[in-house]
């Protein structure tokens, strides 16, 4: 019986078969209200179904609702936080130090704190000796250091000095401080250069050209050994002029020597470049 | 995704498609949750009127001659508004009513009506044990072969799965005539 009525209900029946079912619940009361409980199970089954089915839809939106809400408040706390450190950061470069250098003082018009420093000072102290004291501090152990995007004027450059105290402090504070400028020594000392003797090349003067050689010992001492001559050719208006250049720690002189008895020039001048480039 | 596609979404069978469609249709419920709650009803109520709607809207679905005039997110809206008139006794029949607040409100009227005929048999339904429940979903509602259910919740065979079907359906029956026994 219960198969023929779910087939009826479902519409599996043929017609005649349908007709049949049709005119015995007519007749028979009890099938009838069987059929009718029936039908309504099925109904409140696919009811029942489908309201578990949005049940689910609705637990899954809110579940994604809650995670959006969820990640707009971690944007929003992320950008709070972002925001609130980059105050405070803003919040303690306060100004700028520029240091003027006028004599022996150095002039704070303004100051910038960058950030907290276990070593910092504190300018709030604004007597002369105490501000002298905190300055040659922060010189020693904060090591101030010069600023690379400001270009420095000409009695002026800009400083940034690192401290603890967050507090604002005052447009313009003056700040005695002995600068220990570089010392320039201006007692330049050399260092005289010692040549090797050029003997040969004494010797060969001294038997090709005895004139010369008496003017060159007449003018120096060969024996000095910074004592040193080189050898030139000049030119000038296709004229070759052969040169000895002589020095010593003193002085330094130039001599043309005369060639006029050479036969071949070339080959002379080839002998005194040697002769000087031995050495 | 159209009108149509959402329709057929919740028409289909297939459990997916309706747990998707009816995901998508989720989309609409802050718009009317937001005309209900500025019309004074209750945060609470919000969502177990837009359920009610959306259980019109899948029973309307389930009709192959079911066609929508105008777009889901407006039918949702009349059809939650008349739920909401009705549920607060307020105003049912409010006059100035549009020819698709009158579809969606014949519509809802009927399923509350299907809903109160349908009561008992619903209360005999939920009265069952999980498992029966699940058959009998399985059966009707998902439309799966005896074969099938039989796989899906370990039966020896589709036999004793049929024979447990039966026997689920004999309990509902029997606690529908014990209720009326106690009207």
């Amino acid at each position: 019986m219960e198969e023929i009525i779910e087939q009826y209900l479902l519409g599996q029946l043929s017609k005649e078969e349908k007709a049949a079912f049709e005119h015995r619940i007519n007749t028979e009361p009890n099938l009838a209200k069987e059929v009718k409980i029936q039908r309504e199970l099925m109904e409140a089954i696919k009811i029942q179904g489908l309201k578990a089915d949005i049940v689910i839809a609705s637990e899954s939106y809110l579940v994604t609702q809650r995670i959006k809400k969820f990640l707009l408040i971690a944007v929003v706390t992320i950008l709070i936080i972002s925001s609130i450190l980059y105050l405070k950061n803003k919040s303690n470069r306060i100004n700028q130090v520029r240091v003027i250098q006028t004599g022996k003082e150095l002039v704070f018009d303004s100051v910038e704190v960058q950030s907290k420093s276990p070593q910092g000072i504190n300018l709030n102290q604004e007597t002369d000796n105490t501000s002298t004291e905190i300055v040659q501090k922060s010189v020693s152990n904060l090591k101030l250091r010069e600023s690379n995007d400001n270009t420095p004027k000409e009695d002026s450059s800009i400083w940034h000095p690192r401290l603890t105290d967050q507090r604002r402090l005052k447009s313009q504070i003056i700040i005695p401080y002995t600068v220990d400028s570089p010392v320039i020594n201006n007692s330049k000392t050399y260092t005289p250069t010692t040549f090797a003797k050029q003997t040969q090349l004494q010797n060969y003067l001294k038997s090709e050209y005895p004139s010369f050689y008496e003017e060159l010992a007449n003018d120096f001492d060969l024996d000095d050994p910074t004592f040193h001559a080189s050898f030139k050719v000049n030119y000038c208006n296709f004229k070759k002029t052969p040169i000895i250049t002589a020095s010593d720690d003193e002085k330094a002189e130039q001599y043309e020597i005369d060639m006029s008895n050479t036969i071949i020039k070339s080959r002379e001048f080839k002998k005194f470049f040697e002769l000087c480039a031995l050495n | 995704m159209n009108n149509q596609d959402l329709i057929s979404l919740i028409r289909n069978g297939n459990e997916r498609s309706r747990q998707k469609g009816l995901t998508l249709l989720y989309n609409y419920y802050p718009v009317i949750k937001k005309w209900l709650v500025t019309n004074g009803c209750a945060k609470e109520d919000t969502q177990d009127i837009f359920q009610q709607a959306l259980l019109v809207f899948c029973e309307k679905c389930q009709d192959s001659d079911f066609t929508l005039t105008a777009s889901i997110d407006t039918y949702l809206f009349s059809v939650s508004k008349f739920v909401f008139y009705a549920k607060t006794r307020k105003d049912k029949n409010p006059s100035n009513l549009d020819e698709l607040d009158l579809v969606a409100s014949n519509d809802a009227d009927e399923l509350l009506q299907k809903e109160e005929r349908l009561n008992l048999a619903s209360k005999a339904f939920l009265q069952l044990g999980e498992r029966c429940r699940t058959i009998l979903q399985l059966f009707y509602l998902k439309k799966k072969s005896m074969k099938a259910i039989a796989e899906q919740l370990s039966f020896k065979s589709e036999k004793v799965a049929k024979n447990q079907k039966y026997k689920c359906l004999q309990h509902a029956k029997k606690e529908v005539l014990k209720l009326e026994q106690t009207i």
